[in-house]
This record gives C-alpha cells, structure tokens and sequence, in this order.
C-alpha cells in the first residue's frame, strides 16, 4: 500500500497542534516527532510546541514510563505559560505496555494544579482521522471541568458526568484561572470542529470566518487556531458546526452538555459559502442577508474577470483526492459552480494512493486535486495538481489569502488556472511522438 | 543552471534545517536517502501507514516527496501475529506490477520489536520474485547511536589541526545500513581491476554531482577509471563493485565491510575541509595514485595543474592583502580548518575571528575541562600553524561585537544572516565549496575575490527587522516557544546518552 494519510499518532498530533497555550508531548521514537512536524510546519513555522520523549532500545527491554516524568517536568519549566500539555504514545509504548496514565498521574500527583491528558495514538491503530478523533475527544474533561464550575455556580450541585476512563484527570484549579462572564454575551456562540493548524489554510480561513461572523456569531473555539480556556468553553455554545472530522467529540458534546451540532460541507465557492450562512441563519435566527448579498456582488465581478477560464473548467475532468474535512466541499464546488466533471474521489483515509495512480491512468480525468503527495503522479501524467490539503510540503502561502468563500473562489479558479498554464506540454513537438515512432521503426 | 546555487536554493527552502534544531529524523529516512539513488527501485516499509506516509517527505531529496516508497501497513493483527502475510502480499504484488529491478525492504520500529523473520522471508520468496530482494537490518532502534557525536568531538578533540580526522563510523544510520546492505547481498566477488575506484555519492555539499564529474575527469587523465559510483548505480554495477581497487568513501562503516569481504581498501573523507586547497587536493590525488601504484603519473598530473592556475590564485592574494576580514563562527571543532582555509589556503587574512558559543556546548558534549582545553589548543595550534594573527574574542557583549565589526572591512559568517545588520559586506559561507579538480578550485577563489568587488550593503533589509538567534539559527530569539521547543528537545535527548 502506498498510504495517501499518515497513522493515529499523525491526526492526533496534528489535531492539537493548533491550542496556542498546549504543548505535546510525543512518548514515542524520533521519526513520529520528526515526521509529524516535517508534515505540518510549513502552516506554522514559527510557534513549535511539540517534543519527544525519544523512545529507544532499552525502553523496549525496560519500558519508558519514566520519560514521561522528565518530559513533563522540562516542559513546565520551559514554557511558562502552558495551560495543557498532551502526551500522545506511539507504537512502541503500547507494544510494551507502558503504563502512561500511571506515570502522569504520579507525576500530577507530584505537580499538583498541572493540566495532562494522554492519547493513546499507536500508528497501528488507525489512520490519522482515528488520531484526530482521539484527539478531540481527549478535550472533554476541559469542558467538563468548566460545567462543572458554572453548575456550582447556578444550582451548587454538580451532576456533571465523571466518564474519562482514558483521560489523565483535571485539575479543578484550572477554571479559576479562566475569565467568567463571556458566557452572557449576547451573540450565538459556534465552535467549529474538524480543521487543523496543518490543513492548509485553515487559519486564513478562520480569520475570514471570523470578519463574515462579526456582529452576528461568536466563534467561540476554532480547533485549528485556539486556546485552553477557549475550549474549556466548548460546551456553553449553541451548535458545534462540524466539518467532517470532529463527529465522534460533537456527538459526545451533545450528550454531556446538551449543544447541538450540524455536520457542514467546507463552505469551498460562492454557494458553497451562502449556503453555509444559511444554514446558520436557520439554525441560529441570525441574519446574514448582507453579507450574503455583498458576496454575490463580488461574485459578478470574479466571474467577469475569469469569464474566459469559466468555459474551459466548465466539463473539465478532474481527479479529487481529499480528507473527510474537506473532500465533499471540495467536490461539490467544482461540480456545482465550476461546471467539472469529477471523474475520481478519493478519501485518503480509505484510499490508496496505488489504486488512486491506477484510476488515473484509466481515466479522462485531467486535473488532479490533493496535496504535494500527488505531485510526482501529477508530473509523470503530466497533468495539473492544485494542493489544497494536507500535506503541503511544496507550496507555502505566506498571505492571509482564505481558500473559502468569494475569496477562496476566485483564489481557486487561479490556482487551477495557472497550474494548468505551467505545465510543460508537447515542448518537443506538437507530433514529436509519431517522429519517434519513426525513428524506431 | 549552476548546480551549487540551485542545490542551496532548492536545500534552502526546505524546513529541514529549522527541523533539525527541534529534532531529529529517524534513521528511515537515511535508508531512502541512499535508496532513492538507485534507479528502478522499490522500497517498502516494513511498518505502520503512518511511517509509509511520512517519511516520503524526509529524505534529502531537492525535490518533493518520494515516490516510490510502499508500506506493508502493518496494524493491530499483525503487531500480535506477525505481519509475514501481508510483506508476502505486498513483494509479490510490487513484483508483478511495477517490475523494480530492485525490492528494498525497510524494517521500522514496529517489526524490529515483532521480531520478523524478514530477511529469512525474502530468501524463502527470491526464488519466485524476480526483482532482487534486498533486506535492510537495523543495527540500533530508530535512530544512529545516540552517542555518535560526543565520541566524533572527543576524537577531534584530541587531533592536532593537521591529523585528518578519522572517527564516524555512523553505527546504526538508516543511509550506512542500506549500504552495508548492498554489500552483504547484492555484491558479488570480481576480479580486480587496479587503476578503478568506485566513489560514494553521499553528501558532497552542494554541486554534489559537478564535483564528482569533475573527479572522475581529473582522475581519468592520471589514468585513473570510476569503476562505479555508490549508491547511485544500478543492480548490475552494483553486483561488480568490487571490480574496484579502491572505495573513496564519505562514510566508513559500510566501506570497512567491503574491506574484509572482498578486499577493497578504502579512502576515508570524513570532513571535506580536510581536504581543502592545493595541498588538500594534492593529498588526495597522491593517496589515490599511491595506493593504486600510480603515483608518477599522478604527480605529473598535480604537477602540471597546480601550475597552470597557480596565476589566477596569485592574482587572488594580491587582492585580499591588506584587507580586514572577520570570521564569526559557533563551531569550536570546524575552527581550526575554517582558519587553514581562508588564511592559509585562500590567502584571506583575518584580522578577527568572533567564536559565539552554544551557551550548552560543554552540557550537549559532554566536555570536561580536559576536552575544553584541547579544542582551544587546536585553535590556537591553527592560528601559529597557518600564520593567523586575528585577534579572537569569545562570546562577546553587544560593544564588544560592534568594536570588532567596526575593525572589519568583511564579515565572513556562513548562513547566519543577523550580521547583516552591522551595514558590512558578508561573504558567504564558504566552507561548503570544497571542490575537488583545480579549475573548480580556481573559480572558488574568483567568486570569492570577486565579493571585495560587491558596491555598498543594501540599507533596508527586510531580514534585519528580526533577530536570528546567534547560535540556532535559524530560530528567532523572539520565537519562545521554538527555542523552548529545541531545549526541550535537546534535553530529552541528552537523557539517551547516559
């Protein structure tokens, strides 16, 4: 198999990588560590806050538990302001049995006021939607612990449900250490689940969100880009909007504290993007009837200046290689608004990238969407590759240029546009291959 | 295109450097680095998806990811059970329908502690696979002994500046496993050719492949033939390696094993700028022709190309002279050579030399005072050897910094941009240009003259409105959480080497 997604050390990793105030702390051997920010860095560079324990070969006879320890005692020391720390082991910890929820509980023993929680993620295990689910989940005794404390608050009586079998306890000094009082603001209040700080970019994208939202929803938590106490506050929300990967902690959600949750397309394209605000303003009772009308005059203008490219995406036939957050907003963007014919889909949790090359060869499929990992197919059939999920390892984006919404469309329209342009074709001659076969013969 | 600034553009966008203060790769990622330089080959990764997954993204490619790297996906069953199936399933299946030459099976971390039987596997399946299956063994876990680098700076550090420094034999690294691989399976018993070497193609620097062409030229005039370059050759030059009289080799370990296996002596270039300038050059060939019995012919050939660029070097020094140079390094151990090749061998002379250390050097290396003391000899050793009359300052304050560059007409600071900020011309990183043919050499020393030429500084550098750290470039100093995150990680690692 060639997989087109990591393991469940990779999404839980990645999943995390976005709490501004948490570090993570990998019980696991040097490649996991390596690779997991090899992968993601180039949508971050400048705020790493991921070690490793480094596992080695005396930890396979004599177990690793106590990395766990020193791990966490460096990492106290060596940034002051952590709020969270998440220790996520890998294979070889779970091969072995290391008893990590042991170790962190003694050393919280030990460190009393010190907030942990431990993934279990052996790249064994499950695919890196599995970590990324893990991940989430691993976030609820943060919200739990903020219920708990608006309970007291309200009725003095605590009635939260204690279930985190697999999670490192909360300290309860945590929630004096947050600010009260957000929670009587007036304005719906969303999270928005199933981005990360490495899908590219999602933290433009969440900016963008943010200005469309202002004055009418509160984005309380945004997974790819947010902080401990911002999550503590999941659970007072009015609906968590889930972008395909997030389901597993939405649900939860709805049982523990009662908040609803929609499972929504990446609002990709212009309709992709109204629709979106509409299915908001249904759910929520807010209006976005301005907004929605200032898109579609900017729409006018982004379909005059495209006008001539328009015709040609138009039946283009395009190969879609995406993840669950991003796939079916992607694909229907490009068949609803761009007119394409996508030939090929392809969930790189599931798939394979064997079978994806083999699809391809077969197919009429002439564009190619998905990450810097198709790029070497992309070439080799010479056909356009537009990156627009994770893993991008080629490409950086340096503006706040969002890919959603009239913004996003028009930067879309670009990038297929002028990956098609570069592509080097027939240079040797319009019938340079008829000429060799001639020579041969 | 020239290939030494192409190869330092492409190198240069890549993260790895940031990468490297954080962490380290796996050895993998050495094992792809070697294996990708065989044409028609096949890797599968004898682990989990998430190792299939990501170390096509951390080998020492200028490119974008690897391509061809497969994963036998090992999962819960197999971690209980074994996973022989599913490597059976996939050698087949590759087999059948991409028709490698070569299959290279990599174990990972996951099947080192299930304990496969890989390599009795791929003897049982050889009969009926047509591609020639290649099994890769791990001589230690995840990564190359954890102890490698304090060992090599204690060697160093008890050579005089003249000693060829002769340690790193890399136990352990992915690249010297694939290595010893072809060695033990792949290579097959030749007669002797005496006037052919095969070269290593691994970590030339950049203009990796220029120089060596250049080599192989150079060579062939003293009637020298490359026999075979390795890795970088197919399934058949690889079985005739040891048709070769000699290894020119950049790692040992794998060299030594060929050694004992079949013969073949070999020649140890474990720091390039050992070998730097005429007199570097000239060891080098003389060794070669030496141990090929050749050496007249040889000679003859130094002899005639010393000569012919002599003048252009000339020409050089008289435009140095009487200008001030100032190198700022953070290197103890590369000291003594940096001072050999600009004054000695260039001609350059310093009138400074900044050392801004690793405020964790002693820690990280584990020096002593004994270790300490030793590097400083071999500094100052340089310094009287090769007439150096810079005045060196360690670790100097702010004022103190500024005095020097003042003093200086050009700094000479390697990859480290915040010295652009002092408004004074920086000569590039030059240790780097090794090179290895006289014309090569001879255009080194140009570019470099060729810098006292350059008008003015730019005014408004975009990179001066931040701060790289003095020693972990390129890490910022207002960049907490990264530095925090390289201390951390250096701590933990210093953990493993007790």
């Amino acid at each position: 198999m060639k997989p087109m997604s990591g393991c469940a050390l990779i999404g839980a990793a990645r999943a995390l990588s976005g709490i501004r105030d948490a570090v993570v702390l990998q019980h696991s051997v040097v490649g996991c560590h390596w690779g997991s920010l090899a992968e993601s860095m180039l949508q971050q560079p400048d705020n790493f806050r991921q070690a490793s324990t480094i596992v080695y070969e005396e930890n396979v006879i004599r177990g690793g538990v106590e990395l766990i320890s020193q791990g966490l005692s460096n990492i106290v020391e060596l940034y002051p302001h952590v709020n969270a720390i998440f220790v996520i082991s890998g294979c070889i910890p779970n091969m072995i049995g290391d008893d990590v929820e042991s170790a962190i509980a003694r050393w919280q023993e030990e460190n009393p006021g010190r907030c942990v929680f431990y993934i279990s993620a052996p790249g064994y295990a499950g695919h890196e939607g599995d970590g990324i689910d893990r991940a989430l989940m691993a976030l609820l005794p943060l919200m739990e612990n903020r219920a708990k404390e608006l309970n007291k608050k309200t009725t003095n009586s605590d009635n939260t449900k204690e279930d985190s079998v697999m999670f490192a306890s909360v300290p309860e000094n945590l929630t004096p250490r947050l600010p009260c009082g957000e929670e009587t603001a007036t304005l719906p209040k969303v999270n928005l689940l199933g981005l990360t700080a490495s899908d590219p970019y999602s933290i433009n994208d969440l900016k963008y969100l943010r200005q469309i939202f202002a004055g009418r929803l509160e984005i309380v938590c945004a997974l790819q880009q947010c902080s401990v106490e911002e999550i503590s506050r999941m659970g007072q929300v009015d609906l968590n909007i889930v972008f395909g990967r997030g389901r597993k902690l939405a649900e939860q959600m709805q049982k523990q504290f009662d908040v609803p949750y929609i499972c929504c397309d990446y609002p990709y394209g212009i309709q992709g993007m109204i629709h979106f605000l509409e299915q908001m303003e249904t759910i929520l009772a807010v209006d976005f009837s301005d907004i929605k009308k200032q898109i579609t005059v900017r729409a006018d203008i982004l379909v005059k200046n495209s006008a001539m490219y328009l015709t040609t995406l138009y039946q283009l036939t395009a190969a879609l290689v995406g993840d669950s957050a991003h796939l079916s907003g992607m694909q229907r963007f490009l068949q609803d608004e761009l007119g394409m014919e996508v030939m090929i889909e392809m969930d790189v949790d599931i798939e394979d990238q064997n079978r994806l090359e083999k699809e391809l060869e077969n197919s009429r499929a002439v564009l190619l969407m998905g990450s810097s990992y198709q790029a070497e197919l992309a070439d080799r059939l010479s056909q356009p590759l537009v990156r627009y999920i994770y893993p991008v390892v080629d490409e950086v984006c340096l503006t706040e240029q969002p890919i959603i919404g009239e913004e996003g469309t028009a930067y879309l329209i670009q990038q297929i546009v002028n990956a098609s342009m570069r592509i080097r074709y027939k240079t040797d001659g319009v019938f340079h291959e008829l000429r060799k076969m001639t020579s041969n013969s | 295109m020239n290939e030494f600034y192409t190869d330092m553009m492409l190198l240069g966008m890549k993260p790895f450097a940031f990468l490297h203060r954080v962490g380290v790769n796996g050895k993998q990622s050495g094992s792809l680095a070697a294996i990708h330089e065989i044409p028609n080959a096949v890797t599968v990764m004898y682990g989990p998806r998430g190792c299939g997954f990501h170390y096509r993204n951390t080998v020492r490619v200028r490119s974008g990811p690897v391509a061809n790297l497969e994963c036998a996906g090992l999962a819960d069953q197999d971690v209980i059970f074994g996973g022989e199936k599913k490597l059976r399933t996939v050698l087949q299946e590759i087999d059948r329908e991409k028709h490698p030459e070569m299959i290279f099976i990599l174990p990972t971390v996951v099947s080192d502690v299930i304990n496969d039987d890989i390599y009795g596997i791929a003897q049982e399946m050889q009969p009926d696979i047509r591609a020639k299956l290649v099994v890769i063994r791990s001589q230690v876990f995840s990564h190359m002994d954890k102890s490698n680098s304090r060992k090599n700076l204690k060697e160093l550090a008890q050579h005089n500046c003249r000693q060829k420094f002769s340690g790193a034999d890399y136990r352990g690294c992915g690249y010297v496993e694939v290595m010893n691989a072809l060695v033990e399976q792949v290579m097959e018993p030749q007669e002797k050719d005496p006037l052919a070497i095969n070269v290593e193609t691994f970590i030339w620097g950049y203009g990796g492949t220029k120089k060596l062409e250049r080599m192989k030229a150079l060579l062939a005039r003293m009637g020298i033939r490359v026999n075979a370059f390795l890795p970088a050759a197919g399934l058949d030059q690889i079985r005739q390696a040891p048709k070769a009289a000699l290894n020119l080799v950049r790692r040992k370990k794998w060299a030594q094993d060929m050694e004992e296996r079949f013969g073949t002596p070999f020649l140890h270039i474990a720091v390039m700028s050992q070998w730097h300038g005429l007199e570097g050059l000239r060891e080098l060939y003389e060794t070669i022709g030496k141990k090929l019995g050749v050496l007249p012919q040889t000679q003859a050939i130094l002899d005639a190309e010393e000569k012919r660029i002599r003048p252009k070097l000339a020409e050089a020094r008289v435009r140095f002279a009487g200008r001030r140079f100032c190198v700022i390094t953070n290197s103890f151990s590369n000291l003594p050579d940096v001072i050999r090749c600009y004054q000695h061998d260039l001609g350059i002379p310093l009138c400074h030399i900044l050392l801004i250390r690793n405020p964790n050097f002693r820690r990280d290396f584990a020096v002593d005072d004994t270790m300490m003391e030793q590097l400083y000899q071999r500094i100052r050793g340089a310094m009287d050897l090769y007439g150096c009359n810079a005045e060196l300052t360690v670790d100097p304050e702010a004022d103190e910094l500024e005095k020097v560059v003042a003093d200086s007409e050009f700094l000479i600071c390697g990859g480290n941009p915040r010295y652009a900020c002092y408004g004074k011309p920086i000569i590039p990183g030059f240790l780097d240009r090794n090179v290895f043919d006289y014309d090569s050499y001879a255009e080194v020393v140009a570019d470099h003259a060729a810098w006292l030429d350059k008008a003015g500084m730019p005014s408004h550098l975009l990179l001066n409105r931040m701060e790289y750290d003095p020693v972990f470039y390129p890490l910022r100093c207002d960049d907490e959480n990264t530095l925090a995150s390289k201390e951390l990680y250096s701590r933990m690692w210093r953990l493993r080497k007790r």
